[in-house]
Formats: structure tokens, sequence, C-alpha cells
């Protein structure tokens, strides 16, 4: 139980992916400037993030160590390519709204970095766990941005009108410099509210 | 608030008194052609901008740069005389925020604050920064006696820059010089920016390296455009005295901070504006040519001055060695 | 003998599980062929209803009855259009169109009339112009600027406030709206040839 508390504290906030690690950034940038996009994008990576995680660490002890990355980057693609398949067939408007950053998951650092540093040392339960939470993480500073440039960029929140006709759309928000500028505030905003506690030893973000 | 007056202190900088006295008399020239709004409107943005400044620095030196007051006024000078005051307020604000306070305040930004505030409203409410213009007062008093302008039709009278891009069309010469146009605040009257160009060259705030080589690297790229026979690039002269090239060319390109520090690197970083304005103002999605085109040039003011100090060790190094061995 | 068992672990064990997997994602892929093939024509379905001015029903089943009752798909050796029928004759044809945007290029379906003087309607299928300024030649007020447009004489779409401007741009998006209209105007140019060699004119 106590495992499953420290990896739901792990992954919301203590090391959360985007602002904590600094990962996953292009698609947080990319897809950030509508919170329903978001909102997919985000549960798509959880899909994504648990099953790989659960997968690595169902074979992490039959897998040869030094093609591991190999059996990873297949593992995630298989899951990419079913969430892309499933997106086309059933949500054509997002699939086509997503573009290129469905497809782009496979090359989301996240998932990797989970299958290495968590999957491949621990039970499948808990991967599994440990990926659907990082995801949520991910998906929570997603829809933090998004709130932010929907609703300046377009007045609205997941599509429906929230400010009034007086008000004029922030263009910026929409395109991806308000993205870089919105998480530049989130990273800023967290590290003062969640302070690393042993930031000196470990200063300095991961590409 | 009551905190800020109370503890409102400034740093006195000399070199931006200067800048300060060069823009009075254009400020006052932007009364006359555009009215009185044009100083409250002022008024506003430089108290928000030392207010964004105070904020950062109440805890440490407790002083706001005189600086601030430079970046308020040249940002204001670059706005439309019709910008409503909420925008000009939300272009401030962040211009000193993300374009100065972040980096560390006065001293470390790279990159020039009123431009940054500037671009930064130009491409969020573009329909207030390049579609509404104020038509331009004449005659005794001019604007003196009135708050604020007619709107405009705006292709019928846009600005000299947007008209062109538009339709082509040139406007008169003694129209351009004079500033009797519609157009950003402060752009206007290319007589008396050369004016106080000249006086802040002679007075060494302004760098000459930095000012000949913008505009002379623009006149070359546009004449050789032109000559190419590029229907969308004016002819240089034209291009130099209408939009906003000689304001920012001698204000905002000029900015010691976020300008290269030797001689060498500020013509290279000269010519990169003129070069990219040319480009820009003809081919890209804003008109904006010299704002783009100077942020773009700080961008790259770091790496030039490194690459200068690099070369300049080099050939010490290697006179050195001639030296030794003569 | 241990050394070439390690070798041979390794790549059995890789070529097992790229199997497992492409066994898994081809039979997913094969089950969602169909549907996805349907969701594609679907949306084409639903633009062709639309710039031929009909309101496509609710149900997806509903839309590809009427869309077969009503619209007829010839295709070319240069290109395909759509003929839609009513039992008073022909009310028009449709036309898929494609062309350099600000970003990328943008494509979608223009009805014409059977004189080819006036605009049914006129829809746009994919772009990437930028969301919320060129991105709004997607929003229903600028497409349907279009619906019964003239467009007997050359150029064909001109915004205002030109003297002979038809349609309104998008403010600050001057070089989408000049795409735009750029392309519309090669196409109505080309469609005029493609028409008469066709025999499509009464």
């Amino acid at each position: 139980m106590t495992e499953i508390i420290r990896v739901f504290k792990a992954g919301i906030y203590k090391d959360n992916p985007v602002f904590r690690q600094i990962l996953g950034i292009c698609s947080s940038l990319a897809v950030t400037n509508l919170l329903t996009n978001s909102l997919v994008m985000g549960v798509g990576l959880m899909f994504v993030t648990a099953f790989s995680s659960f997968t690595v660490s169902l074979l992490r002890s039959y897998t040869p160590k030094h093609i591991r990355m190999m059996v990873q980057t297949l593992i995630i693609s298989a899951y990419v390519i079913m969430l892309d398949l499933f997106l086309k067939a059933y949500m054509p408007d997002m699939s086509k709204a997503l573009g290129p950053y469905v497809g782009l998951i496979i090359t989301n650092c996240i998932i990797m970095g989970r299958a290495e540093a968590f999957a491949q040392k621990n039970k499948p339960f808990i991967s599994f766990f440990d990926g659907l939470i990082m995801g949520l993480g991910y998906t929570l500073v997603l829809l933090f941005i998004a709130f932010f440039r929907e609703l300046l960029g377009f007045g609205t929140l997941f599509g429906v009108t929230v400010l009034g006709s007086g008000w004029v759309n922030w263009t910026l928000m929409i395109m991806p410099p308000g993205a870089f500028f919105m998480l530049g505030i989130v990273i800023w905003a967290t590290y003062k509210l969640f302070p690393h506690e042993d930031d000196a030893g470990k200063a300095g973000a991961k590409a | 608030m009551k905190q800020f007056i109370k503890d409102i202190k400034f740093m006195k900088q000399a070199m931006m008194r200067k800048v300060i006295y060069a823009l009075i008399p254009i400020i006052l020239s932007a009364i006359y052609f555009f009215g009185w709004r044009v100083l409250t409107l002022l008024a506003v943005v430089s108290f928000f901008g030392a207010l964004t400044e105070w904020v950062f620095v109440r805890k440490t030196t407790g002083k706001i740069t005189e600086a601030v007051w430079v970046t308020s006024i040249l940002f204001t000078l670059t706005l439309p005389p019709s910008t409503p005051y909420w925008v000009a307020i939300i272009g401030i604000i962040f211009g000193v925020l993300f374009g100065k306070m972040v980096f560390g305040g006065f001293g470390k930004n790279p990159f020039n604050p009123a431009l940054v505030g500037r671009a930064f409203i130009y491409v969020n409410f573009p329909s207030f920064m390049t579609v509404e213009w104020i038509q331009p007062f004449n005659g005794f008093p001019g604007g003196f006696a009135h708050y604020t302008g007619q709107l405009i039709d705006t292709v019928a009278e846009a600005t000299p820059m947007l008209l062109f891009r538009s339709t082509g069309q040139m406007l008169d010469w003694n129209q351009v010089l004079l500033g009797n146009v519609s157009g950003s605040i402060g752009e206007t009257s290319a007589i008396l920016i050369l004016l106080a160009g000249i006086y802040l060259l002679v007075t060494k705030t302004a760098s000459k390296e930095t000012v000949f080589s913008v505009l002379g690297s623009f006149i070359i790229m546009s004449l050789i455009l032109t000559l190419l026979g590029f229907a969308q690039v004016p002819n240089p002269i034209y291009g130099l005295f209408s939009g906003g090239l000689l304001f920012g060319a001698i204000f905002m390109a000029t900015d010691p901070i976020s300008s290269p520090k030797t001689k060498e690197g500020r013509v290279v970083y000269g010519i990169i504006i003129g070069v990219v304005t040319v480009i820009i103002r003809g081919f890209a999605l804003f008109a904006g040519g010299i704002m783009f085109a100077i942020l773009i040039g700080n961008t790259f003011a770091p790496i030039i001055d490194e690459a200068v100090n690099a070369l300049k060790a080099s050939k010490k190094a290697k006179l050195a060695k001639e030296v030794s061995h003569g | 003998m241990a050394k070439k068992k390690k070798i041979l672990y390794p790549v059995l064990f890789m070529i097992g599980l790229t199997a497992l997997y492409t066994f898994i994602l081809a039979s997913i892929n094969q089950g969602s062929l169909e549907i996805i093939k349907q969701q594609e024509a679907l949306a084409e379905q639903k633009s062709i209803l639309y710039v031929f001015g009909i309101d496509a029903p609710d149900s997806n089943d509903a839309t590809t009855d009427l869309y077969t009752s009503k619209i007829e798909t010839v295709e070319t050796k240069t290109q395909s259009y759509y003929i839609y029928k009513t039992s008073d004759g022909i009310k028009g044809y449709a036309f898929p169109f494609s062309g350099k945007g600000l970003w990328g290029s943008i494509s979608g379906h223009i009805a014409l009339s059977t004189d080819f003087k006036t605009v049914l309607g006129l829809n746009f299928t994919s772009h990437s112009e930028t969301p919320g300024l060129g991105g709004r030649i997607d929003e229903d007020w600028f497409k349907d600027q279009f619906r019964n447009l003239d467009v007997s004489a050359s150029p064909y779409v001109v915004f205002r406030p030109s003297d002979s401007g038809n349609v309104d741009a998008i403010t600050g998006a001057t070089l989408t709206s000049k795409s735009v209209s750029t392309i519309l105007n090669d196409f109505m140019a080309d469609i005029d040839t493609f028409a008469q060699k066709e025999g499509l004119y009464d």
C-alpha cells in the first residue's frame, strides 16, 4: 500500500514527468490549445504508458539486457498503433485534430523513461499503476495548460463559450508560442510550490 | 498599492536620461498629431511598467531602474494611437516581466523589453495593432485641442507600410517626412526621429555602428531586391522613411544591453536586423518587420560577441607567435 | 558453445516478440479497416452534402442512404466529380479542390450550379492554417458567404473592401485569405475548360 502511495505522489507532483522531469514537452506544447484534445491525448498516453510498463515488466526476466531498448520500443509502438487505429475508427475528428502527435507518442520520453526506470525493476502490477499515474500527472499538466490557452485563446472551455462576446481572443495563446509561455509559468510556479528535497544534488533537467 | 507609492525609489541612470530627452520632442509631436490620449496612454503604460518592476525588486534592491521609463515610452510610441488601455497594459506587463525581470532584471535581459511586449500584443490582438488607425490632426493647434482623433477607414488610408503591402501605393514624400500620416504614435515623423538620432549619436548614447549598419544593410538589401524586380519590396528610400524602421534602428536596436558589446559585433548585428527587416516586410505574414528583426538580432547578440572575441583572440595569438618567431 | 547460445537467444526472443505483436496488430488492423474506411467515406459524403446545401441527418446510415440516393460520383482520368440529381434533373456539380495555403495545403469541395455561374457551396476538408486566425476558414460564417455566390466573371472571388469584392476576408489572416482566393480563382479557370471538355454545359 505504501508503495502505491509513493508511486502516486511521485507521478502527480514529486516526480511529475512534465514539470519535474521535463519530459513529453513536444506534445504538451502541440496539443494543448484545446481542452478536449489534451484530455484525449492524456488518456491515450495513460493507456500506452500503463500497458507498455506492464508488458515490459512482465517480460523483464526473460528479456536479454542488451536488447531491452529494442524490446521496449517494439512494445511501445505496438500500443501506440493500437491507440491510433482506435482513434481513427471511433473518433475520426479527434484523430484529425491530434494529427501526427498520436504517432509521436512512440518517441515520448515519458513512456521510455518509465519502462527503463521503473518497469524494468518492478513487478507488473505496480508498473502498470506507475505508468497510469505518470500518464495522469502528464494529463493534469496538459489540462492545466490547455485550460488557460483555450480560455484566453477562444474564450471557451471544452468548446463551451464561457467568456462573453466582449471577450477578445488572445491569438498568441492558440499558437505554439503561447504554450511555451504557459509551460514556463507552470514550471516556475511548481518549483515554488513543491520545492525539491535534494535540489542541490539533482539540479538540471534531463532531456 | 500604498506600499508601492511609499517605497518607490529610482536608480539614476544618466544614459537613460539622455534617451528620454531625445524622446520628448517626439512625444510632443505625437500629441500634436493624435491628441492628448497619447499622454494618458503613456502615463498608464509607465505606471504599470514601473509597478511590474517594483513587484520584483521590492524584496531585493528596492530601486526601480530608470530604464523602465525608457521601455514604457518606447513601447507606447510604437503602439497605434487608438490602442485600448487594457491591451497596452497587458503588453507592458508582459514585456517587463518576460522581457526583463525573469532574466534577472535590468542589465541581464537578452531581449529589448519594449519589443517583447509589443510583439506579444501584436500577435495576440492583430485587429487593434494593425487594423485600427487614427487620422492625424493638421494646422494649429492640432491635437493639442483634442483628446483623440477620428478612426479611419483602414484600407483607404492605412499606414504607409500597410498601404504599400495591400495596394502597392506610395504616399507623398513630405507627408511621410513630417509624419502627417496615420501610423504608430511615435513612428510617423521621420525628421524628428532623425534629429533625435543625431543627438543620441553625438552624445554617444546610441552606438553608431548599430544605427549605420542597420540602415545601410536595409538600403542595400531593398535596392538589390527592387532591382531584381520583387514588387513586394518598396524602393529603399521610401522604405526607410515610412514605417518604424528609423525609430527601431535609432531607439530599439541600440539598446546597450540586448545588443552585442563589441564594435565589430554591432556591425554584424545591424546587418542581420537590416536584412531580416526587408525580408519580413516583403515576404512574411506580419508587416511589423523591424520589430521581429530586432528580436531576432537580439537572439544572436551573445553568440556574435563570442565569435568576435574568439576571432580577436586567435588573431592576437597568431600575432604573438609571429612576434616571438621574429 | 555458450557464446553461440547468447547470440541465438536474443535473436529468437526478438523474432518471437515481433511475430506476436505483428499478429496482434494485424488482426486489430483487419478488424478496424472497414470502420476506418466507412468513417473516411462518411466524412467525404457529409462534405459533399454540405456543399450542395443538403442537411445531413444525424444518423450515419441515414446520411449514407441520402447520399447514395441523391449523389452520383463520376470518375474521369484527370479528376472525379459528383452530380446532384433530383427528380427534375441535375441540380449541380461538386468538385474536389486543393492548393497551397499559408502553412500547408488546403483542400476541400466546391459545388457549382449547372451553368457554372454560381457557387452552391464550399467546404474545407483539410488545412493546417493557424488556429484562430487562418483556421477560421472552417467557420460557417466564412463558408456561408460562398453560398449562391455569383462567379460568372473572372476574377471570380475577390475580398472586400476591394471595389469588386464579393466576400469578406478574415481579419488578421491576410495571407490565408489570399491563398483561398488564389486557389478558388485558379480552380474556377481550370474547371471551365474541364466542363467544356466533359460536355457538362447544357
